[in-house]
């Protein structure tokens, strides 16, 4: 079974979740969708429905997160970095109707689905930023003695609590998006 | 009446998770009638679920309060806040049970928009508990700060930082938190360049 097919699926998942709805969308519905036989379905998801909406929601918050991370390959370091994936992500959310859909009308469901996704994501982001202290240490812009695990692991959990419920904080304002970055990421971890 | 019908719905979703907790169970652990539940907590179980939110916030912010009173500093008091609330809502069986078997029940309360409701009352409460080692606006930022790490470790448990351990909280506040208070000009970043 190639790659491709199972992005298909995926993807026709996806489309029919964006009519239906989490709860109305079936297998038939995906298959139909997909262009793909009952069995080619099962064959790849052989947890049925379920296995697929979950494994769909992952697909797409992999895709959502993919999509940050190439906005902010060119960032120049971590600060840039950070704040770039501010934009690209709040943009991103901001932009994803299908997600406002499901929280308005499926919050459980979908929530249920991202929070297992989004545990997958966190460690992604976690073992990222880790790499990109690494270089900080390297170029002589962050505290040598830095346990970087320590801290990566409290910047990732810090970046999704901010990028999901920013409260005060304006992500779309760049200058107080520099503030956000500078205080709260920054502060406690650059060469004082 | 109200904190002793929460405390029966916390019992009853320890017991038997939430959703086969009735009215009627509550009713019978809180020792009252179907009818006071009702109209003491208007909304059936989603009103109770969500009195029930504000009325465990209310047990963590009192147990927050209990520990920062012999702080001396501001960086103690939300090491010590971080360690009693995180240590709190980890054993909370009701709360654990939630997440683990019936997660789409609590997360509403928890993410994107629907955090907003909690961040708010930390902030209005975060005064009485940090406010005589500064501003009323450092004390709502301390209350933040605090809310959302402890909320994202309930939510992805695990990882190197262990906030049930308060030296990890100390060292957590004096590399994050501490140096956000006093750091009012970072080294420059490409993105101010």
């Amino acid at each position: 079974m190639s790659v491709d097919t199972r992005d298909r699926i995926l993807s026709a998942a996806l489309a029919c979740i964006d009519t239906d709805g989490l709860a109305a969308t079936s297998v038939e519905d995906i298959a139909r969708a997909a262009s793909v036989g009952r069995a080619t379905i099962y064959r790849h998801f052989p947890g049925g429905r379920e296995q697929i909406i979950s494994e769909t929601i992952t697909w797409e918050v992999g895709r959502f997160f993919a999509g940050i991370e190439q906005s902010i390959a060119d960032a120049p370091d971590l600060a840039a970095k950070i704040d770039a994936a501010f934009v690209a992500g709040d943009r991103a959310l901001t932009e994803h109707s299908l997600l406002h859909r499901l929280l308005r009308t499926e919050p459980e469901a979908v929530l249920t689905d991202l929070a297992v996704a989004t545990d997958l994501v966190l460690g992604l982001i976690v073992a990222y930023i880790a790499e990109e202290l690494e270089r900080e240490i390297i170029a002589g812009r962050v505290r040598l003695d830095l346990d970087v695990g320590f801290a990566a692991d409290h910047l990732g959990r810090l970046f999704l609590s901010y990028l999901g419920t920013p409260g005060e904080w304006n992500l779309a304002d760049p200058v107080d998006r520099a503030e956000l970055v500078r205080t709260r990421f920054l502060a406690g971890i650059l060469l004082r | 009446m109200t904190a002793r019908i929460c405390d029966a719905f916390l019992v009853c979703i320890e017991r038997n998770g939430l959703r086969t907790t009735s009215i009627d169970d509550v009713a019978v652990e809180a020792g009252c009638g179907r009818a006071t539940i009702y109209r003491v907590i208007p909304g059936g179980r989603a009103g109770i679920l969500l009195a029930t939110v504000g009325h465990s916030l209310g047990i963590v912010i009192d147990g927050c309060r209990e520990v920062v009173a012999g702080a001396e500093s501001l960086d103690e008091a939300v090491a010590r806040s971080l360690h009693v609330a995180a240590t709190l809502l980890e054993g909370s069986a009701a709360l654990q049970r939630l997440l683990a078997e019936e997660p789409g029940a609590i997360l509403p309360y928890l993410s994107f928009d629907g955090l907003q409701p909690l961040l708010d009352r930390v902030a209005q409460l975060s005064p009485a508990l940090f406010g005589r080692f500064g501003t009323i606006e450092q004390s709502r930022s301390a209350g933040d700060w605090t809310a959302r790490v402890v909320l994202a470790h309930l939510r992805s448990p695990g990882g190197p930082i262990d906030l049930t351990d308060i030296d990890a909280c100390r060292r957590l506040v004096d590399t994050f938190f501490t140096a956000t208070d006093q750091t009012p000009n970072a080294a420059p970043s490409a993105i101010n360049r």
